[in-house]
């Protein structure tokens, strides 16, 4: 895990060594300035006390003064240059980040829902980017300069020196010890507010629900719920995050006071000055100053871990539906053939079982049976959004296991009762962001779609920009735009599930012309739950529980009394 | 209301969790005073040639006895920080969520729901932060003051000369406070388009990978990434890199001038190696309060900008105040008798509503001017085409929307406060696209009801759900998902009629009931809907099964009734419920023409 962590830091720190150098040449700079500068404060305690003249002190005061301002802006333009490159590397990060999960196959979309997938993508990538921008100073820099100071005082004395060795020695045991204290403290949290926004998202979207069916006082209560847990483990985290730097104090002021007695015992001796006691003081106190900072860096460090960890995990997640086909199904309609397929979303229990059905290329088929007895999965089998357990799906031929994934979805349209927006134009929603839809295709789809008016009526046209939520629009408008999406697409496969189920029998006996022309010459299956909706395709498959209880052409089954879609008919106009 | 009040309001809460507070900050800070007071004893023995006896060990074991006490001090105000920031945070989340179920039905602001999660969890993850940090400067000022004040009985000219340049620094800051606000204000719009179109992005991932618009929605999302990273660049430009370096270069200054003007006073022994060390050190600590300061006035202000954010995204009102003021009560637990939302049961006998208008600023659709008439034990069925008003018409008659025009009656009686009148046992309600939560179908059901048998079953018959119950993996315990997810749109659909059903009221209002629901499933629905005797309801339906039970038929068109009556004499006199029947053409299509 770490290993795949630290190689998605290289990944992304790729491209930018320029800057990467600047950054070092700052660093080292600014150590070596830190390192100096007390050396003639050092100097002006022992001159003073040995009564040297005042120009000679005025000068170690000046010069400590300076060597410290110019190293402050070292320290300023680097902060600035590392911020830079964590924006750059972390952009790059969660930009291929998105892209993976957006390509992933729908059981992963639904065991991440977009809260969790934001959280993760921005909340957690930006904790590392924090990191990322501080890293180089406060954690290499701090050990640069921790090695430094270690060097420096065995100048002044070795045992001096020796004592401080024994003390980072000591520090960096425990510290590695102690690293891990915080990080299940900080993940609990970062879990913990990950649920909260996951609650929040699903509140917000149905206050209505939840205020005319009087459940307000039931909503608050399971926010409290999630609230007392966040008081909790905010404590704890930051209790816990506190820990190991409160160990580091104690033990920085026993080797301050070591230091200290160790100097008076050589003072008195005549094997050191007062000023070497003042230095190696100094010293030790801005030994304990880098290692507290840079424990402060491992409370980062351990967040930005457990942040990696998960970003890692998602980085190198496998789909459940690899993308390894290279075929391709031939231009034109094709044909669609379910052979003996068997599907469940988990391994209790199966929702398909050993359907089988073919249709002719260019031919259409509707799907009836009671809401969940497997309609859709057959749709999303057919996108692959899931793969089959057993049996094959083919179109045009070739199991769609082997078709390249890209090609294969283009291929195909579907249209579903959930339309989804995005808060964008309503040129960007119907051709998802595309610029090579000419606005006059997009208005020729609308007027064939007999919905010029409507979009006469927008007040921007084109440009007018509509809520991702949907709230801009009514869910029978809404699936309109998702007709015109289809239209602009122009697949060889349509599906439409419960398609025009928000839209009135007057719309849509309105778009019905639409529809036939957009079936004409292409493969379709129709969903439905209405009978009038499958009035005039070819073929019927009905379905039960999972398994084919009838199938057939439809002018047949129509004609055959004992069949269950006669009696569906006759059920419907009685 | 000014961000130093709305943070004062946060605190009058839990005032004693406050003052607890302030004094571990005061320990925690006091503390680290001796140390540097018992090394200046130190050098000046050490100055003055002293033998090492046992007062000089006691000493540097003081030195570290006042570490451990130090220690202790921090961990008992860390955790009292954290104890207070998570209580600050709960209430300005739980004060939102009140304010946006009292008003469910309000004009959104144009912020998408990705965005205003995100200013509920991070901006006030960022508020209560800058309220610790204020904490904790204050008791950083605390020792700040005591140590200036050390300070200048050992030597007031040095002292008082050495703070000149800090004041000036603070003066240099607060002119350029705007500038902070300006470019934090904007890297934080920048996050927030960021994160929800993620959302969105994720939300839609079917679309997306159905139209392989991959690319482009990533195209998208870089552009906005980059944006993003050029403003927070500005913004840290400011903050910590221009403050930054005035801050710490004022520290090292001051040393400078304390190096300067104490190298005479050595020469004739007015001032020790003893007081050099500990105006060093105090320094640095006075140099941690100053940089301190900055940091949480910079916190402080950005608090306010997130709390601006955070109150942008309520529905109308006096937003901040609303959100700081209110002391929410604790909820009851759900089965308890405290619990519902409790409301004076008056049982219907007649609901009226006149000149209802309702105008979308947005879309400048709505409703004109509409009344309608419900006795009791009536089945009142509006219908009329797509963007017709029906939906905006159920809202308005159960204050989900604030009516511009019109009264509603309930009994002959004006009702002065719909949304709080229209609950249950009054009414309960099923909109067309219903939202599940991520709980188990009982608990989406119930909402916090007593789980009785009776009542449920009763429920799930009228919903045609019990063959599903049957078939869940867990029946009524099956887990259904972030928004229900796990269920298909129909038992969706169903679960939420089912929880309308539980809920027994005298009037039931829903829109497009049978909208993803087979045949079979919608005819039963229907006649078990039929069986609940003297049942009131109000629905949107387009469906003729619809239309034979209804008592009564309101056919809307653009906004206002069109024509009312039984389905008898609609049938034969109104044109668009024909069209709306049997579709010869649509009211769109008739429009398309004569324009």
């Amino acid at each position: 895990m770490l290993r795949q962590s630290a190689s998605l830091l290289m990944i992304y720190l790729k491209g930018q060594w320029g800057k990467v150098t600047v950054l070092i040449v700052l660093l080292v700079g600014s150590i070596s300035l830190e390192l100096i500068a007390p050396q003639w404060l050092g100097r002006f305690v022992d001159d003073a006390t040995a009564g040297a003249a005042l120009s000679t002190l005025q000068l170690s005061a000046v010069v400590f003064v300076l060597l410290t301002v110019v190293r402050q802006v070292f320290v300023a333009v680097a902060g600035y240059v590392g911020e830079d490159v964590s924006w750059a590397a972390t952009n790059r990060l969660r930009i291929d980040l998105t892209r993976h999960c957006l390509e992933l196959d729908m059981s992963f979309q639904h065991e991440y829902p977009p809260g969790v997938l934001v959280e993760r993508i921005d909340g957690d990538v930006s904790t590392l980017s924090e990191f990322f921008s501080t890293f180089v100073f406060n954690v290499i820099g701090r050990v640069l300069l921790s090695a430094g100071i270690i060097v420096l005082t065995f100048v002044v004395d070795w045992r001096v020196g020796a004592l401080l060795l024994c003390f980072a020695v000591m520090v960096t045991v425990v510290l590695r010890r102690l690293q891990g204290i915080s990080i299940p403290h900080l993940r609990a949290l970062r879990q913990t507010k990950s649920d909260l926004s996951g609650f929040l998202e699903e509140q917000l979207v149905s206050t209505e629900d939840v205020r005319a069916n009087g459940a307000r006082p039931y909503v608050m209560w399971r926010l409290s719920r999630h609230l007392d847990e966040l008081v909790r483990r905010t404590r704890s985290s930051r209790v816990a995050s506190r820990v190991f730097s409160s160990a580091l104090e104690v033990s920085v002021a026993i080797a301050g006071a070591a230091v200290l007695g160790f100097g008076a015992v050589l003072l008195q001796r005549g094997t050191m000055t007062i000023g070497g006691i003042y230095l190696a003081f100094y010293y030790t106190a801005l030994l304990a100053q880098s290692l507290t900072s840079l424990t402060f860096q491992i409370d980062q460090l351990q967040s930005a871990f457990a942040g990696m960890q998960r970003i890692s995990a998602l980085y190198y997640r496998v789909g459940a539906v690899p993308d390894t086909g290279t075929e391709r199904v031939a231009d034109g309609p094709f044909d669609v053939v379910f052979d003996r397929v068997r599907f469940g979303y988990n391994r209790e229990r199966d929702v398909l079982r050993d359907v089988s059905f073919r249709l002719p290329a260019g031919e259409s088929l509707g799907l009836l049976g009671r809401t969940g007895s497997g309609k859709t999965s057959i749709a999303r089998l057919l996108c692959r959004f899931y793969d089959v357990s057993g049996g094959a799906a083919r179109l045009g031929g070739i199991d769609v296991r082997e078709l390249a994934l890209g090609p294969l979805r283009s291929r195909i349209g579907v249209i579903t009762q959930d339309v989804e927006l995005f808060h964008a134009s309503i040129r960007d929603n119907l051709t998802l962001f595309s610029d090579e839809i000419a606005d006059e295709a997009i208005v020729d789809a609308f007027r064939r779609l007999g919905l010029h008016e409507w979009y006469t009526n927008l007040a921007d046209g084109l440009d007018t920009v509509i809520s991702g939520d949907g709230r801009s629009m009514s869910a029978g408008e809404a699936q309109l735009l998702a007709f015109v999406r289809v239209f602009l697409h122009d697949p060889d496969l349509l599906i439409l599930d419960e398609a025009s189920s928000r839209i009135d029998a007057g719309t849509e006996r309105l778009i019905e012309k639409a529809i036939d022309r957009l079936l004409a010459g292409r493969t379709a299956i129709v969903i439905a739950h209405r009978l009038s909706t499958v009035a005039k395709v070819d073929h019927i498959l009905i379905l039960q529980d999972g398994a084919v209880q009838e199938t057939g052409a439809r002018e047949t089954l129509l004609n055959t009394t004992d069949s269950r879609f006669a009696a569906m008919l006759a059920e419907a106009r009685a | 209301m000014s961000t130093y009040r709305a943070v004062w309001s946060i605190v009058r809460r839990t005032p004693r969790l406050y003052a607890l507070d302030i004094l571990f900050q005061l320990l925690r800070n006091g503390i680290p005073l001796l140390p540097a007071l018992i090394v200046r004893e130190v050098f000046d023995r050490l100055t003055h040639g002293e033998a090492l006896h046992a007062g000089f060990w006691a000493l540097l074991a003081a030195f570290v006895g006042v570490a451990v006490a130090r220690v202790a001090a921090l961990l008992l105000s860390t955790g009292t920080d954290g104890t207070l920031a998570g209580a600050g945070q709960a209430l300005l989340t739980r004060n939102y969520l009140e304010r946006v179920l009292n008003q469910p039905g309000a004009e959104k602001s144009e912020i998408a729901t990705g965005d205003l999660v995100g200013r509920v969890s991070n901006d006030t993850t960022l508020v209560m932060n800058a309220v610790v940090l204020t904490l904790v400067t204050f008791g950083a000022g605390a020792q700040a003051v005591l140590a200036f004040a050390i300070m200048f009985s050992i030597d007031p000219n040095i002292t008082l000369i050495v703070f000149v340049p800090m004041v000036a620094a603070g003066f240099l800051i607060n002119v350029t406070s705007n500038s902070i606000k300006k470019y934090h204000g904007e890297s934080r719009q920048a996050a927030g388009d960021v994160s929800a179109f993620l959302r969105e992005m994720f939300n839609s991932v079917q679309a997306v990978q159905l139209a392989n618009a991959t690319e482009r929605v990533m195209d998208q999302f870089v552009r906005l990434n980059e944006i993003r990273r050029h403003r927070s660049l500005r913004s840290r430009l400011f903050t910590n890199v221009f403050l930054g370096s005035v801050w710490t270069n004022t520290a090292y200054l001051g040393t400078g001038i304390v190096l300067l003007l104490s190298a005479a006073k050595f020469k004739n022994g007015t001032f020790t190696l003893g007081d050099l060390v500990l105006f060093i050190a105090y320094l640095g600590w006075i140099t941690d309060f100053t940089s301190l300061v900055s940091q949480s006035l910079a916190s402080l202000k950005q608090a306010g900008k997130s709390l601006q954010r955070i109150s942008d995204g309520l529905p109308a009102g006096d937003g901040l105040a609303d959100l700081v003021t209110h002391r929410p009560t604790r909820p009851a637990p759900p089965e308890t008798e405290e619990h519902c939302d409790r409301v004076e049961h008056r049982p219907l006998r007649l609901l009226e509503a006149q000149g209802l208008s309702y105008r979308y600023a947005s879309s400048g659709r709505g409703v004109r001017d509409v009344d309608l008439r419900i006795p009791r034990g009536a089945f009142v069925v509006v219908t009329g085409g797509v963007g017709s008003g029906k939906t905006t018409l159920l809202r308005l008659v159960l204050g989900l929307l604030e009516p511009q025009a019109g009264t509603i009656r309930w009994n002959g009686a004006e009702v002065p406060d719909p949304a709080g009148f229209f609950v249950p046992p009054h009414s309960a309600y099923t909109p067309q696209v219903p939202r599940l939560m991520s709980a188990t179908v009982r608990q989406n059901i119930l909402l916090g009801l007593p789980d009785q048998q009776a009542r449920m079953s009763r429920a799930v018959r009228s919903a045609v759900l019990e063959r599903d119950v049957e078939v869940l993996d867990d029946g009524l315990d099956t887990m259904v998902g972030p928004k229900g997810a796990k269920l298909s749109g129909g038992q969706a659909q169903r679960v939420a009629t089912a929880r309308m059903f539980a809920r027994e009221a005298d009037l039931l209002v829903f829109d497009d009931l049978s909208s993803s629901l087979d045949v079979n499933t919608e005819r039963l629905l229907w006649e078990r809907l039929g069986e609940r005797v003297d049942q009131t309801c109000l629905a949107v339906s387009n469906r003729r099964i619809a239309f034979e039970r209804a008592s009564h038929i309101v056919v809307m068109h653009n906004g206002s009734v069109e024509a009312t009556g039984t389905f008898d004499q609609l049938r034969r006199n109104s044109p668009s419920l024909q069209r709306i029947l049997h579709g010869d053409e649509s009211p769109n299509e008739q429009q398309s023409r004569t324009t």
